[in-house]
């Protein structure tokens, strides 16, 4: 028994969990409730460019030496941020796109969002939102 | 910077036409003025690399030479990249040591249908394996040297294309890049070939893995862009054919495995082609060729130099592979990242002296092969500031003997701009 409860905790600690230390926010006037973990890495990375109305996606990152950045990128992308960074250097480097601009507080990230009717951000989950954004669901 | 002009004025109509359309484009102009930004960035470079003990054949003794250090002084890449709407965007690339040797590298007009059909139209670096497209970029890879198929003295294929459609399929678990390629060939000499490339990639588990292949045929018989004496080729057609009928193809693989990135590819490049018997004794002449070399442009290699005596017939395979690896390791001073390379090259038809078209590595050997070790360290104290230190050495075969020499580098290069 003492070794089920053991296995059952390990398998508990090694599942990639999502972490509620952010929460996802888009302008309030998005129909978008609730979005995958893959389709969010997607519209991050920019490979998915325009949201399912039409409208073009405007994704905005915290600064890049953000505790919730690197929190974000291993629980999105699966991967560091230093290692997201070199994706973001070949897409520029190839002409291919260029980073999202980047923020350095959540105060600017939901000024972004509230400002850009296809922005999309992420802020701690203890920020009061004001109605000019609203936060969507991450299914895992 | 004329030549590069002169070339500019080629495809420059059509990223008018581009423009024009930009101009007129009433549909998915509803970008916010951020999203139109005009991004500049790019970076210095600058190099250090010196060779020891290099064999060199004279009078059928194989004596060592040690050339001075080479370093090449700032080099830049200015880009500027705009998205003018949903649809339409265009990207700049200028490159040189000084604005005597300015050189637009890429300019190119892009529309974009939807993810599936994009068009681009101008000079463009055709997407080819998992290098080119970043070739200019040497603050981005690992490694110093880029791989042997896009050295710059032994291209297998010219970098860059004239229009390219390209599009992305996004499937459950990764995404589909295709892409096809025409341009007006491979020399400026003229032909009416109809070339063809084309790359097919699939990336999946959140772009940790891409594996793909890509391909290109010459369309039929084309000339190369260098006549004999005029310096190593653009392209993958060497100085001495009359005609060179030529298809590639080759594959790719890219892995991540937490801070582990590996790389591999390999490349083969058949030719059907036909020695110019002119060009072929002007290079019998002046530029020192090996025995095994003279005796394979020549059918009596001891007879007189008489075009009559050219062995015209050119058919050969150029082969390479490379492995890669680099561990990323971050440190409370900087990202450190130590890699190993290992580069396999072969072209049976190449010389060594490379004002007459050649390659001074797999020229330098008998049969045309050489191997190449590489072990490196790239050092990032800032993420925009990178120093690499590398050691190479290369094996071959040269009179009969297997030879190797050392080579050193060291890069320094700082990114700037968003």
């Amino acid at each position: 028994m003492v070794a089920r409860v053991a296995l059952f905790s390990l398998i508990l600690a090694l599942s990639p969990g999502f972490a509620d230390d952010f929460v996802v926010i888009v302008n309030a006037s998005n129909s978008v409730e609730s979005i995958s973990l893959k389709e969010l890495s997607k519209l991050f990375l920019k490979k998915k460019k325009a949201w399912e109305g039409g409208g073009p996606v405007v994704p905005v990152e915290q600064a890049e030496s953000a505790p919730l950045r690197a929190s974000f990128s291993e629980q999105v992308h699966r991967r560091p941020v230093s290692v997201l960074r070199k994706y973001w250097l070949k897409q520029a480097f190839s002409g291919t796109s260029v980073k999202p601009p980047e923020k350095a507080s959540d105060a600017e990230i939901i000024a972004f969002v509230a400002k850009e009717g296809g922005g999309i951000g992420y802020v701690s989950a203890d920020t009061a939102l004001p109605a000019s954004v609203k936060k969507v669901a991450v299914q895992d | 910077m004329f030549v590069s002009v002169r070339r500019m004025l080629g495809f420059l109509p059509l990223v008018g036409l581009f423009g024009f359309a930009m101009a007129q484009g009433g549909e998915g102009l509803d970008l916010s003025e951020l999203q139109k930004k005009l991004h500049i960035y790019g970076y210095f470079s600058t190099r250090y690399e010196k060779v020891w003990n290099e064999p060199d054949l004279q009078d059928g003794v194989i004596r060592e030479e040690s050339s001075p250090g080479e370093f090449t002084f700032p080099y830049f890449s200015l880009m500027l990249q705009q998205q003018f709407s949903q649809k339409f965007k265009l990207f700049i690339n200028i490159n040189g040591e000084d604005f005597d040797s300015l050189d637009i590298a890429n300019g190119w007009g892009e529309y974009a249908r939807n993810a599936a059909f994009n068009i681009r139209v101008g000079k463009i670096y055709r997407s080819f394996g998992l290098y080119n497209e970043l070739l200019d970029a040497v603050p981005v890879y690992f490694g110093i040297e880029p791989p042997e198929l896009f050295d710059g003295d032994h291209l297998l294929i010219s970098r860059t294309t004239n229009l390219m459609v390209w599009g992305t399929f996004e499937r459950e678990n990764g995404t589909i890049r295709y892409s096809i390629t025409t341009d007006d060939g491979e020399g400026d000499r003229g032909s009416d070939t109809f070339p063809i490339g084309f790359d097919l990639r699939y990336t999946f588990n959140l772009d940790s893995q891409v594996v793909g292949i890509s391909g290109y045929t010459s369309g039929g018989d084309t000339a190369g862009d260098r006549g004999v004496g005029e310096g190593s080729p653009d392209g993958g057609v060497l100085p001495w054919m009359a005609e060179d009928a030529f298809d590639i193809i080759g594959g790719f693989w890219e892995g991540t495995f937490k801070n582990l990135t590996l790389q591999f590819e390999y490349w083969n490049a058949r030719h059907d082609a036909v020695r110019d018997p002119n060009a072929v004794l002007t290079v019998v002449q002046n530029a020192g060729l090996l025995p095994t070399q003279l005796a394979r442009f020549l059918l009596d290699p001891n007879g007189p130099l008489t075009l009559d005596n050219v062995r015209t017939n050119a058919d050969f395979d150029v082969e390479t592979w490379y492995l890669r690896a680099g561990y990323s390791h971050m440190t409370q001073r900087g990202e450190v990242t130590p890699y190993f390379q290992w580069d396999w090259y072969a072209n049976p038809e190449t010389i060594k002296n490379k004002t007459y078209g050649g390659d001074n590595e797999a020229g330098a050997a008998d049969d045309g092969e050489f191997s190449k070790a590489t072990i490196g360290v790239a050092y990032r104290p800032t993420p925009n500031t990178a120093i690499k230190v590398d050691v190479s050495s290369h094996f071959y075969t040269l009179n009969g003997e297997d030879v190797d020499y050392p080579e050193v580098r060291v890069d320094c290069s700082f990114i700037f701009g968003k």
